[in-house]
This record gives C-alpha cells, sequence and structure tokens, in this order.
C-alpha cells in the first residue's frame, strides 16, 4: 500500500474547515432561515444583514398589503401531482422567508384576494422575498465556512 | 399604490440590492452591479410588454 505524506490529505479530501466553526455555522445559517439577515448579524456582517433584512422584509410587507396569498403548508399528493405540486412550490417559496412569513401566516394575513388589481404582482413580491432569503441563507454558509469575505 | 409601474420599480430596487449584496463585496462593485441588474429589470419588462402587447390574451 503506498503511504502519502500528511500535507497532500486535505486537498485530495476536498474538505474545508469552517472559518466561524462548525456551531457557529449551524447557528448562523439557521438564524438567517428565521430571520432575514440574521445570520450576517452573527457574523458580523453589519451592512449585510441590514440591508437582506429591510429588503426582503419590505417585499413581504409589500406583498402582503397589495393582498397577495401567503400559501399554507401543503404537500405534494402523488395522485393529483400538477395541481398539489405546483401548490407545494408556491408554499416553499413564500415560506422560505422564515417567521416573516410564519408569524403574518397564524396571524391570519395574506389571505389574498384573486380579484385584486395587484394579485399577481403582491404574489411575485411574496415568493421573490422567499426564494432571495434561500440564498441568503446560502451566503451567510459561504461567509461562515471562509468562502467569501 | 396600484401603478404597475411603481411597484416594478420597487421590486427592481429592492431584488437588486440584495444580488448586489450577495454577489460583490466593494462597494464600488455593488453600485456598479446594482445600476446594470436594475436597469436590465425596468427596460427588458418593459421590452417584454411591448412584444406581449399584440396579443389578445
Amino acid at each position: 500500500m503506498e503511504t502519502r505524506p500528511i500535507s497532500n490529505a486535505a486537498p485530495e479530501t476536498g474538505q474545508v474547515e469552517p472559518q466561524a466553526g462548525v456551531f457557529r455555522t449551524t447557528v448562523a445559517c439557521v438564524a438567517g432561515a428565521l430571520i432575514p439577515g440574521f445570520g450576517h448579524a452573527l457574523l458580523r456582517k453589519w451592512d449585510r444583514a441590514i440591508v437582506f433584512f429591510g429588503s426582503i422584509a419590505i417585499m413581504v410587507y409589500f406583498g402582503i398589503r397589495l393582498q397577495g396569498t401567503l400559501y399554507n403548508p401543503a404537500f405534494p399528493d402523488f395522485s393529483d401531482f400538477f395541481t398539489t405540486g405546483f401548490a407545494s412550490l408556491k408554499f416553499l417559496a413564500d415560506a422560505g422567508s422564515g417567521l416573516l412569513y410564519w408569524i403574518p401566516w397564524m396571524r391570519g394575513l395574506g389571505t389574498g384576494d384573486p380579484t385584486a388589481y395587484t394579485y399577481d404582482y403582491a404574489n411575485v413580491f411574496l415568493y421573490v422575498a422567499g426564494l432571495l432569503n434561500m440564498l441568503v441563507i446560502v451566503d451567510a454558509f459561504d461567509i461562515a465556512m471562509g468562502r467569501k469575505r | 399604490m396600484k401603478i404597475h409601474f411603481t411597484l416594478l420599480l420597487i421590486f427592481s430596487i429592492l431584488t437588486s440590492l440584495v444580488l448586489a449584496f450577495i454577489t460583490k463585496n466593494e462597494a464600488r462593485d455593488r453600485i456598479k452591479y446594482f445600476v446594470l441588474l436594475f436597469c436590465s429589470f425596468v427596460v427588458l419588462s418593459i421590452l417584454a410588454g411591448w412584444l406581449m402587447y399584440p396579443f389578445p390574451f
């Protein structure tokens, strides 16, 4: 069996040691999933934290105010996947905002009015807020892992 | 707040801001990228609107 020097072992395994530590990385990602930008705040990236929270919160506010729908938690029923599958995707996109989705949803807001003039725009605001927060979580993960500044 | 163009501008500003902060680190790069994204959102949306104008649905 061929033996290799220890110094070559790390690059071959491709493992990256988290700069912020595994615990802090996990906490930052979970915090970011709950409150947009909070993960960055824990990593002391204040400018990003403020921008992410502000932008996503404003988008959710506009989405609800313009009578968009906060879709209920739904799981795909494989006997009618075409209908229920899309409903699940809409829920996933909405719920990406974390507590900004769950708090209004529990308070009964975001029931939506499909006849409203701004209904489509409102839904786009809500979907995009959730999807952007998913990108924000990945960004927090990359910063904690030392892949980004 | 029922003017679609105003909503388009608000959406473009917020989305471009988040994407600029995610993808760039330096302030100068962020501003350039923000302007590029914002202009792309607005111009391409208007263009798409005009292209769809002849369709009856």
